[in-house]
Order: C-alpha cells, then sequence, then structure tokens
C-alpha cells in the first residue's frame, strides 16, 4: 500500500489542500448556515419623537437590531446594510392615529424585498393598528390610550419556538449543501494529483517501474475516498455537534441515512473529478474548471435553496446532475420517505457514479502515443 | 512600448486560446444570472406568496382559539399561513414530520380564560422553513389578543381595524425604481466573474516563475516590472471586454436593467478586474503555485460573493461586506443605474482606489524582496 500512503501524505501535505477540504466547509457552515439567528438590521427615522412612535421602537427592538438614525443617512444606511431596511415615521404619526383611513403612511427603504423585509413590515403594520385600535376605542384620549397601551404591554402571552426546533430543518439541509459544494472541491483537490502527476511525468514513468498501473489507480482511488469519506465524518460530527436537535424526530436511523447519501456523494464527486481531470490535460485547467463549475452545479442541485423556487426548465437540467439527487435523498430522509424511495434514489447516485468512473478511466490514447 | 504592447497582447491571446477561461469570464456569470435571476425571481417579488400549511390545535369553544381562527382566515394571512385544524396536540407533533406540511401551531388549552385571569400562557409552533415570518405573523395575532383583552378590562369596546397597510415603499430616485431578481444578479454575478481574474493575476507570476522567465528576462530587452505590468495591462482589457460582453448579453437576452452610466460601469469593471489581479500577484507571490492560487482565490470567490449577497441577499453579511471590494463595486454599479446618492458612489469609488492603492503596494513590497 505505499502509493496510498504516499498518496494520503501528499494530500495532507499541502496545507491550502487540508483547508478547502476540512476547515473551510466548517468555516462556511458556521458563516451562513449557524449564523442564520442573527437579528435582522432595522433603522428608524423618527420625526415624530411621540409616546407612540417611539413605543414602535422599543416594539420593535424585542426582535430586531435597532438603531436610530436622521433621515439625511437613510440612502447610506440602506447601501451600508445590503439587507437593512429603514423605516421613516413622519412628523405627526400620532395625531393621526385617532384620524380617518388612509391618512398615516411611513416610508419603508430597502435594496430588495426579501422575506425579512416582508416581516419586519407585517411587525410595523401590526404595531400600528394596535395603536389605532386603542386611541379609537378611547376615542382620541391620549391619556387613557397610553395607559392602556402600558397594561397591554405588562400580559404575558409569549410565542414559544416549540423546543427551539424551527428552522433546524432548514439549518440541517443548508449545511448538507455546503457539504456536496466543498466534496466537490474535494474532489479536484484530491484526484487533481494525478493531473500533477502526468503533467510532471510521473504518471508515464510508473510504466518503468515494478507496479502496475492498475495498483496506481486502485491505490490512488482508494487514498482519495479515505479522504472524502474522512471529509463527510467531520463535516457531519461538527454539525451535529453544534445543531440542537432536541424537539426533532431525527432519530439514529434518520443521521445514519443521511451519513450513508453523504458518503455515497463522495465517491460520486471523486468520479466527477476523476472525469473532469481526464477531459483537461493541464492540472491548472482542470482546478480552474471545477472551481468555477461547482458554483452552477450546486445552486441547479438545489443545495442553496428549494428545488421549488427555479423554474422547470432548471429543475430538468437539474435531474441530470449527481448534486440534485443528494440534495433529493436528503430531503427524502427529512420528510420520512419509503426505504424504497431512498434505494432508488442511492441507486441512481451509484449509476452516476459508474458513468463517471467509465469515463474518467478510459480514453487513454495519450498513453498509446 | 512596442514591446509592452506585444506582451499585453500576448496576454491577450493566451486566455482566448484557453477555454478554461472562456468559461469562468463569459459563460459563467450568463449561467449564474440565468440561475439566479429566474430562480428569486419570486423571492424578490414584494408579493412573493408562501405555501406554508400548519397542522393547528385551538381548543374548542375558547374564544381566543376561535380569535385565531378567524385571524387564520384574513387573506393577507392567508398568504403566509394555511392550516388544517387537528384534535390534539400530540396529533400535530405526531404528524408534522409530513412533507405536506410546514409545522404545527399549539394553542395552550383554556387560553382565553387564562389571559382574563392575567396568568402567563403561550402558543407554541415549530416551523421547519421561514420561521422568522411564522412567528411575526403569529406575533401580530398574539399581540392583538393582549389588546383587546386590556381594553375589555378597562371597560373600553375595541374598534375593529379599518386599515392594515400603512407603509409604502420610499423612493431612493425620481422613478422610484429598484432592482427585481434578473437585474440584481446580472449585477452581482459580473461582479463575481470579476473576482476570478485573480487567478490571472497568480497565473501571470506562477507561470512565469516556473518557466525561469524571471530568470531568462535579465538578458532581454524589458524589465521585470515593465513586463509584469504589460501582462496586467493585457489580463484587464481581457476581462473588462468579457465583463462587457456578460453584460450586454445580460440586458439584450434577459432584459436586464443594466443601463446606468456606462463609463461609471466600464471604470468600476476595469478598477475591480485591475484591484482582483493585483491580489492574484499576492497570492501567486506568495504561494508560487497555480493549483494553490487556484484553490485560495475559489476559497476568495465563495466567501466574497457569499457576504456581500451575491448568493442571496438575505445571506449577507452587514459587518463583513464592507471589508470585500464586492460590496463597493456593487454600490457603484447599483448606485449608477439607480441613481444612489453622489456621496455613496464617490466614497465606494474612493475605497476601491484605496483598496488597489493597498493591494499594489503589498504587490511590489512582495517583488522587491524576493529580488533582493
Amino acid at each position: 500500500m505505499n502509493i496510498f500512503k504516499l498518496t494520503l501524505r501528499r494530500l495532507f501535505s499541502n496545507p491550502v489542500r487540508v483547508g478547502v477540504m476540512f476547515i473551510a466547509p466548517i468555516l462556511f457552515i458556521t458563516m451562513f448556515v449557524l449564523s442564520l439567528d442573527v437579528k435582522f438590521s432595522v433603522g428608524i427615522v423618527d420625526d415624530d419623537m411621540s409616546y407612540f412612535s417611539k413605543a414602535i421602537a422599543v416594539e420593535l427592538s424585542e426582535r430586531y437590531n435597532i438603531t436610530m438614525i436622521n433621515k439625511a443617512s437613510i440612502t447610506s444606511r440602506v447601501a451600508e446594510y445590503g439587507d437593512g431596511y429603514v423605516i421613516h415615521i413622519p412628523e405627526g404619526f400620532e395625531d393621526l392615529l385617532n384620524g380617518p383611513a388612509g391618512m398615516i403612511e411611513l416610508l419603508g427603504y430597502y435594496q430588495t424585498p426579501t422575506s425579512k423585509v416582508a416581516a419586519v413590515e407585517e411587525d410595523i403594520n401590526g404595531i400600528i393598528a394596535r395603536m389605532r385600535s386603542i386611541t379609537q376605542g378611547v376615542e382620541g384620549d391620549m391619556e387613557s390610550a397610553y395607559s392602556i397601551y402600558d397594561a397591554y404591554r405588562e400580559k404575558k402571552f409569549d410565542i414559544i419556538d416549540s423546543e427551539g426546533a424551527s428552522g433546524v430543518q432548514e439549518r440541517f439541509v443548508s449545511a448538507m449543501g455546503f457539504l456536496i459544494q466543498f466534496l466537490l472541491y474535494m474532489s479536484i483537490a484530491t484526484t487533481g494529483i494525478m493531473s500533477e502527476d502526468k503533467q510532471h511525468g510521473t504518471y508515464y514513468r510508473n510504466f518503468y517501474a515494478p507496479i502496475k498501473m492498475r495498483r496506481y489507480l486502485f491505490e490512488s482511488l482508494l487514498a482519495f475516498m479515505t479522504v472524502g469519506f474522512l471529509q463527510v465524518t467531520i463535516v457531519f460530527l461538527f454539525v451535529l455537534g453544534t445543531m440542537n436537535f432536541a424537539g426533532t424526530n431525527y432519530d439514529a436511523a434518520f443521521f445514519f441515512k443521511t451519513y450513508l447519501i453523504m458518503m455515497l456523494f463522495s465517491i460520486v464527486a471523486i468520479a466527477l473529478g476523476l472525469f473532469v481531470v481526464n477531459i483537461f490535460k493541464s492540472a491548472t485547467a482542470a482546478y480552474t474548471f471545477m472551481g468555477t463549475a461547482t458554483t452552477p452545479l450546486v445552486m441547479l442541485g438545489g443545495c442553496y435553496w428549494d428545488k421549488s423556487l427555479m423554474p422547470d426548465t432548471l429543475n430538468m437540467i437539474g435531474k441530470f446532475l449527481p448534486t440534485t439527487w443528494a440534495m433529493d435523498g436528503i430531503r427524502l430522509v427529512i420528510s420520512s420517505g419509503t426505504t424504497e424511495q431512498f434505494l432508488e434514489i442511492l441507486g441512481i447516485l451509484l449509476l452516476f457514479t459508474a458513468c463517471f468512473f467509465a469515463l474518467g478511466l478510459t480514453k487513454r490514447v495519450d498513453v498509446a502515443n | 512600448m512596442r514591446t509592452f504592447l506585444a506582451v499585453a497582447l500576448f496576454e491577450i491571446k493566451t486566455n482566448i486560446n484557453e477555454k478554461y477561461t472562456l468559461f469562468m469570464f463569459i459563460g459563467l456569470p450568463i449561467l449564474l444570472t440565468l440561475i439566479l435571476g429566474t430562480t428569486f425571481d419570486s423571492l424578490l417579488n414584494p408579493d412573493m406568496g408562501l405555501e406554508n400549511k400548519y397542522l393547528l390545535y385551538v381548543e374548542e369553544g375558547d374564544p381566543v382559539g376561535e380569535g385565531l381562527l378567524e385571524y387564520l382566515n384574513i387573506e393577507e394571512i392567508k398568504h403566509y399561513i394555511q392550516y388544517e385544524q387537528v384534535v390534539s396536540p400530540e396529533e400535530a407533533i405526531d404528524r408534522h414530520t409530513d412533507e405536506a406540511y410546514m409545522g404545527y401551531i399549539i394553542m395552550e388549552p383554556s387560553t382565553g380564560e387564562k389571559l382574563f385571569n392575567n396568568e402567563p400562557v403561550e402558543l407554541s409552533y415549530m416551523s421547519k422553513y421561514n420561521s422568522e415570518i411564522i412567528k411575526g405573523v403569529l406575533g401580530g395575532f398574539v399581540e392583538a389578543m393582549k389588546m383587546y383583552v386590556t381594553m375589555l378590562e378597562d371597560g373600553v369596546q375595541a374598534k375593529e381595524p379599518d386599515e392594515t397597510a400603512f407603509i409604502s415603499r420610499g423612493a431612493f430616485n425620481e422613478g422610484n425604481t429598484f432592482p427585481k431578481s434578473i437585474d440584481y444578479y446580472a449585477v452581482q454575478s459580473l461582479i463575481q466573474m470579476l473576482v476570478f481574474a485573480a487567478i490571472l493575476g497568480s497565473n501571470t507570476l506562477t507561470r512565469d516563475y516556473d518557466n525561469d522567465v524571471f530568470i531568462r528576462i535579465k538578458t532581454a530587452p524589458i524589465s521585470k516590472a515593465k513586463l509584469i505590468f504589460a501582462k496586467i495591462v493585457g489580463n484587464v482589457v481581457y476581462v473588462t471586454v468579457a465583463a462587457v460582453i456578460s453584460l450586454l448579453v445580460s440586458g439584450l437576452v434577459f432584459g436586464a436593467n443594466i443601463y446606468g452610466n456606462f463609463p461609471l460601469i466600464l471604470l468600476t469593471i476595469m478598477l475591480f478586474a485591475f484591484a482582483m489581479i493585483g491580489i492574484g500577484i499576492i497570492i501567486g507571490s506568495l504561494v508560487k503555485n497555480l493549483v494553490i492560487s487556484v484553490g485560495i482565490t475559489v476559497g476568495m470567490v465563495t466567501f466574497f460573493s457569499g457576504v456581500s449577497g451575491g448568493m442571496t441577499p438575505e445571506a449577507s453579511s452587514p459587518f463583513l461586506q464592507i471589508f470585500t471590494p464586492n460590496y463597493y463595486a456593487k454600490n457603484i454599479i447599483f448606485g449608477s443605474i439607480y441613481d444612489y446618492d453622489a456621496s455613496i458612489i464617490g466614497q465606494s469609488v474612493l475605497a476601491l482606489f484605496v483598496g488597489i492603492a493597498i493591494v499594489y503596494t503589498a504587490a511590489i513590497l512582495l517583488q522587491r524582496r524576493k529580488m533582493a
């Protein structure tokens, strides 16, 4: 097993390879998945400075990061906080609470209308509707309105995210999406050394050495798969250790099935890497191609978002990609799909592996020449 | 000068001959604009609808529970939550794993009574996705209930709300236009592609180190600095032309709004490409291995575009993005198309220049150290 050991040593002696395979996926999952709970930024321009306009800021501060700003800095605030939101409360806002319908108009500023923007606007509309109900109920007697508002805010009627389980599925699927992305990077980071061997002539010098080409390929592939399995295991353990699965029905069988899918996908990825390395003559071209092609591959596979968001044409294209089937497998396990459906997905992933291996290990015309 | 131009032209020709660079600089942004622009069309639309079905348990005869049913039947609320009533909390918990449901909502028994007795009560929920929206929508109901009960306690008759929407979208520009999904991603994908120019920068250096060009050049009629600069110019021209092509495809084929101040957009593309090639030169000088520099660049692309909203605006990091050049390029290009305040555009242009100055100072210092 000299080639196996040597290949592993070569793979682990390069700090960038180790970074791409083991550190980067954990870093990205931490940044983009585990930080999903970070509070949304809301800026408030309060030109009214009344009891109720200030109360809006107090209510919103329970759910969002609130900053009081002035009117002149609205545009820069939204531009700086790309996903942020600014609400402008005009002068005379409180006086209009008891007025006729259609008189109150606040201005909301944002770059793109995301679901976070929709949620914050829904909140603000609700707050104002309640303030309006109170002031209209007391027929404009503002002292009574303030007193009722304070009493209502004291009441205890809490909304509980059941055992903190909400969003766990969303985060788990996203984490698996990132793992798939980094398995694709791993595929080229590992199989790429075969391309380097060809470029430096090492591959061809094997013909003069007392080893068979079959052994070289077998031991190299075994080393790549070992790295792939290690990557899946490390990221999986990290995800299990950092996410709170309490309150979900995710049991040992669930984790075993998702782990199995990821293990199988690591083999698919290595076979794909082998195929890419076989297409490109230079290692640079293979690395660059895979580095750039990975983004559309994971996007079309639904690794960043649910497939239902994509148009039918893109979903149809996605069916020809292994990333789609791996993500389908994860979502199937989450939604408690049947064993037959699970086996079908494993079968399709095996088929992809066979195809990529066949394409990656043939076309040895250059050797013959 | 002729030697300088010949080297620049050679660099452009080399890039054109490399199929993977054509894919990277023209194919990829077009592909990403297509995927992202069509995928997020519904999400970036203010009227987005969510098909979220929840299992709901409320105790029969509980006035607050009936209030919740009434609330969930409002058309605007149906937009976010559809429900199927179940007979017990256990049934809701057992069945929510089914793919057909987004989660469950359970109202504590005797909620109305407890609320009137000033006892603490809970409305629990579990949502597989979009938990923040659901929390917000349910929060609206809970707050309204608290208010009605308080008003009744004070002997005040609560009035049904005569209107529920009070917010209009504020205008940044005269026509009050904002980027649609395809417009947003046409720019974001372009910027993402420009980060890959770092590969050309590191390629420029590592290829020549590998081929001992910097040793052989000592007998040639061109200095090392001039040679590197000519290569940078060649790469900037190549990347700029590729960027303009992909921008035109986005505008003419996909109908994206790319119609801002064209000279300013062109200047941004060139400055950004120049900065990225500089970063590539630094990476190349440090690692001297193209394979490693490709790995670093791919990581950089993913990080820069991720934190600056290149994947989805929701995943952007307000804090981290100010350290990425993508953020400033985005501000200039969007600012030019959607008439941002001149000060924002000016600050962003300045930030790009400062970034370039830092990058090239570092690159020159590294090269000098190597020569020494």
